[in-house]
């Protein structure tokens, strides 16, 4: 935990043990004042330091983490009272009832334990700075958790981020695209205005559209069929490919490009790599708030030899998996299965 | 009919060619003057009536935006550029329409029907080119694996799908398959439009029922039996389909 931070050597008895040896010094220091010996006025302290302690660790692990962490103030005020009188209480009784008798026998001599004057000295001036302080520290404490789990969740968005972009940008498949669009002007084809249309919506929903997010469904399957046109030109007749949009697909929305990273993926592991006839089947279903998303791909490999039929996928897949873990925590099923001769990518999704 | 007078304002001559090139392609505009800075356009303007003006945003000397405050008397106009971060502004502008380059012709008579609109003169437009889609196949399709091979099976001709627990029997017009897979991932993965579970072993294709009673759908030469958990939701959807 971040509390590591809190810690000398990442002891946590280390750490407590130097806290009071400093506690003791320093009012043994403030204390002092030349009619006795330093070591007299540190054996006081010492006998002080039991009721210091229970001050401290009750404040601490019973009275902060109940009342003043759950923001109930007043329960804190009185119970943080409550506590100084019985710890004074209890400093009065360890004095007269044990360390007097035994190690001051000749000095002093037994008094009652309700003195009032000696109670309510022993709350406020002995005691009280010792729940201030620990006080303190626990809020110190606390902010600098919080600040760094702010901080920590920054770094974690803008690293999504990144991995976004990266999932996003593949420079491989824009230049394909453009050498293929090279080649069509070169011959002055009457396709290459199509495909640099399709390019820039392609751009433009990668560079704009999501930026937000969230975006329509409609509009993350349209970029889906841009990226098919365009995948389509590098490969023509060899390649087949069924897109499938069943349900009411408008009004739904979902996170930005979160879906084309398992079309990419049919394309890049199954399409790319294959030479015989090859294709590529998506079916989206979006019934009573489930979007069902099954991605279907060739590949030539009869074997069989994963014990499982789970299919690891590639760095794509595992990027959006993390994603959809943040995005839709526990609302999505997601398998990805290889099977002699096609890869099967079934999503399972409940949007809001 | 008069036509529409239109001014093109682009410091970038390809992008004002294609939009020459467009209005060329329509027998209700008319180019009546093109120049690459808004200096120009202004003198124009001084001394000539324009109907619609297209107007880049990014121009030396003197940006489309500032050129248009400038204007007392505005035509209507439709603003081209690459950016898309000048739309709100734009549209504060009152313009009739914003076009984000690169503008497929489809697009531009959107712009242009807008045009018509804002006038509520009647439009004549040649019909919009069909979007067709250059490499997905027209018709949908699954591929199943039969016999150690995939067999490609269109959805319109799939007659109905019966699950043998495991397995299922994919009955289409011409043949029958038996493959690895179940049921529900077909009921997930089939579209909801033309297909139905009528029952825990069947799904059938609805294009393909040739009656139907409260009991029985028959399909094919065959009749099957709507299961009794599913029959409120087939009854409602045939029902529907009439």
């Amino acid at each position: 935990m971040m509390t590591d931070n809190f810690r000398i050597a990442n002891n946590p008895w280390l750490t407590h043990l130097l806290f009071w040896a400093g506690y003791l010094l320093v009012y043994t220091g403030v204390h002092v004042d030349g009619d006795n010996s330093l070591w007299s006025y540190f054996l006081v302290e010492l006998q002080g330091l039991p009721t210091a302690m229970l001050v401290a660790y009750v404040n601490v692990y019973v009275l902060f983490s109940r009342f003043f962490v759950n923001r109930k103030y007043f329960l804190y005020c009185i119970s943080a009272v409550a506590l100084l009188f019985c710890a004074s209480l209890a400093n009065r009784t360890l004095m007269e009832k044990y360390i007097e008798p035994v190690f001051y026998p000749d000095t002093t001599h037994p008094d009652s334990i309700f003195i009032w004057y000696m109670l309510l000295k022993g709350m406020l001036w002995f005691l009280s700075p010792v729940l201030l302080l620990t006080l303190a520290i626990q809020i110190f404490k606390q902010w600098f958790i919080q600040e760094k789990q702010q901080q920590e969740i920054i770094k974690e968005k803008l690293s999504a981020e990144l991995n976004f972009l990266k999932a996003q940008v593949h420079p491989h498949f824009l230049f394909n695209t453009l050498n293929n669009l090279y080649a069509l002007t070169l011959e002055a084809s009457p396709r290459a205005p199509k495909v640099v249309l399709k390019l820039s919506e392609l751009m433009s929903y990668m560079l704009y559209d999501s930026q937000s997010e969230s975006t329509m469904l409609h509009k993350e399957i349209d970029h889906m069929y841009t990226y098919i046109e365009l995948e389509k030109l590098r490969y023509s007749d060899r390649l087949e490919v069924s897109l499938n949009v069943s349900g009411e697909t408008t009004h739904q929305k979902i996170a930005p490009l979160l879906l084309i990273p398992f079309v990419e993926n049919a394309f890049k592991h199954g399409v790319s790599n294959e030479t015989d006839q090859v294709w590529v089947t998506i079916d989206i279903k979006l019934k009573a708030g489930w979007l069902f998303v099954k991605v279907e791909n060739s590949h030539t490999e009869a074997l069989f030899d994963t014990d499982t039929g789970q299919h690891k996928g590639g760095i794509g897949l595992f990027n959006v998996k993390r994603r959809l873990e943040l995005l839709y925590p526990d609302a999505y099923e997601l398998e990805a299965r290889k099977e002699p001769w096609r890869y099967i990518v079934d999503l399972k999704l409940k949007l809001n | 009919m008069t036509k529409i007078k239109c001014l093109i304002v682009d410091d970038e001559p390809l992008a004002a060619g294609i939009l020459e090139k467009y209005i060329g392609q329509l027998d209700s505009l008319e180019l009546v003057f093109k120049c690459d800075n808004a200096i120009d356009a202004l003198l124009f303007l001084q001394s000539n009536k324009v109907d619609l003006l297209f107007l880049d945003i990014q121009m030396p000397k003197l940006s489309g935006l500032d050129f248009l405050r400038t204007l007392s008397k505005r035509p209507k106009v439709i603003l081209t550029t690459a950016f898309r971060d000048y739309a709100v502004e734009g549209f504060e502008l009152n313009v009739l329409d914003y076009l984000v380059k690169p503008v497929p012709f489809e697009r531009f008579l959107t712009a242009i029907n807008k045009y018509h609109f804002s006038n509520g003169t009647a439009l004549s437009l040649p019909p919009i080119i069909s979007n067709t889609n250059l490499g997905i196949s027209s018709e949908a399709f699954i591929y199943l694996k039969a016999d150690k091979k995939m067999v490609k099976v269109f959805l319109k001709d799939i007659l109905y799908i019966e699950s043998l627990k495991d397995y299922v029997r994919v009955k289409t017009v011409e043949k029958e398959i038996v493959t690895y897979q179940r049921i529900t991932y077909l009921e997930e993965k089939l579209p909801d439009e033309k297909f139905l579970r009528i029952h825990r072993s069947f799904l059938i294709s609805i294009d393909k029922i040739r009656s139907f009673n409260a009991a029985f759908i028959e399909i094919g030469s065959i009749e099957l039996p709507i299961g009794r958990q599913y029959k409120a939701e087939v009854m409602s959807t045939l029902t529907a389909q009439e």
